[in-house]
């Protein structure tokens, strides 16, 4: 039986075929999946923030872009994954208001995020083999397992699958 | 101060804070659409900034949501939440339309959005200042319709560079005939809180 696996902001979840992760209301978060298509194991996390800044009250491993992508990258691994067959997808990192509050020549945390996850996996030499990341509107995500599909909803840009 | 240290008397002298705030809120939404407002009781509760959005009623729920920067004396977060259709109710008694005729993104309606906005910071951060003794200015207010968990991410954030939990109060007024209702959530600055804390005289 596929099961339907919620990943909460600042979380991650991993799981294998049939099951399905979804993580719903992505704004400036990033969602990045990590995925094998010879094992079906696969993990995704909904990051907050770009890197660990502080390490005093952090319980979660998925609320980092760092942190997330090298925990799930162990953990797939741990399970039996190849390195060279996990590859990334990544999505989200929009800017949610017109008027962000950081414009003084800083970049948006939404695209902050994005580029924090794209180093990791460069890092950690995993291929990203797809992306839907910007804009101004908020996506809810599902990554099925069987095949690594991520299908992406947005109330205003219609639907995706990449 | 951690969160988890906080006291039962504690949260409830910052619960009647938030509740004399959105007294003032709602006073200034009623004069402003020319009905009853009502205030429910407030309800304050420390979470895990992964629960926040559920919290809030969803990630996935379609919302118009108000964010606004607490600045001066205290900083923090102030969200407003309207659900879709209360927005749209909200806007129809503004402008003086039918309600099937609401476009959300026009120009006109996103101002009366920020308008509103505004005018609700303002009353209730000036009430919280004048009962605190401090000064207390609300940023330009940013408004965003989608989903709830996209919209509010932006302010967890801020809260999350900190530490994994929030201080949420939350306090909801609405329009009985109209079913229109919207909800206000201040979540102060972890070193705000003890600022609030100490001019309330709880720390024992």
């Amino acid at each position: 039986m596929s099961e339907k696996i919620k990943v909460k902001i600042a979380d991650y979840k991993m799981s294998s075929a049939p099951d399905i992760l979804v993580s719903h209301g992505l704004g400036s978060c990033v969602g990045i999946s990590l995925y094998d298509l010879e094992t079906k194991i696969g993990a995704l996390a909904h990051i907050l923030l770009p890197s660990t800044t502080s390490f005093k009250d952090n319980e979660h491993d998925g609320k980092y872009a760092d942190r997330a992508v090298k925990t799930m990258f162990q953990a797939m691994i741990a399970k039996g994954c190849t390195k060279e067959k996990i590859v990334a997808k990544v999505t989200g990192g929009a800017a949610m208001f017109q008027n962000n509050f950081n414009v003084n020549g800083q970049k948006l945390v939404g695209e902050r995020n994005v580029e924090a996850v794209i180093e990791e996996l460069e890092l950690l030499c995993i291929e990203m083999v797809a992306s839907d990341t910007g804009g101004n509107h908020g996506r809810t995500i599902e990554l099925d397992l069987e095949n690594g599909e991520m299908s992406i909803k947005s109330l205003r840009h219609g639907n995706i699958v990449i | 101060m951690a969160l988890f240290a906080l006291k039962e008397h504690q949260l409830d002298a910052l619960m009647e804070i938030s509740n004399i705030g959105v007294g003032h809120a709602a006073t200034a939404f009623s004069q402003l659409l020319g009905t009853r407002v009502d205030i429910r009781v407030p309800d304050v509760a420390i979470t895990d900034i992964s629960e926040v959005p559920d919290k809030l009623g969803g990630a996935d729920k379609p919302v118009v949501l108000m964010f606004l920067k607490m600045l001066g004396d205290a900083e923090g977060d102030l969200v407003v939440i309207f659900p879709k259709e209360s927005a749209d109710k909200m806007v129809a008694m503004l402008l003086k339309q039918d309600v099937s005729e609401i476009d959300i993104f026009t120009e006109m309606a996103q101002s009366a959005l920020r308008e509103v906005g505004n005018i609700l910071a303002s009353a209730y951060l000036s009430a919280l200042g004048s009962i605190l003794n401090l000064s207390l200015i609300p940023s330009t207010p940013n408004v965003a319709y989608d989903m709830l968990g996209a919209a509010i991410d932006t302010a967890l954030m801020d809260i999350g560079r900190s530490g994994d939990k929030a201080l949420m109060i939350e306090t909801e007024m609405f329009i009985k005939d109209e079913e229109l209702k919207g909800s206000f959530f201040l979540m102060p600055d972890p070193a705000s809180i003890d600022v609030l804390l100490s001019i309330l005289g709880q720390d024992n």
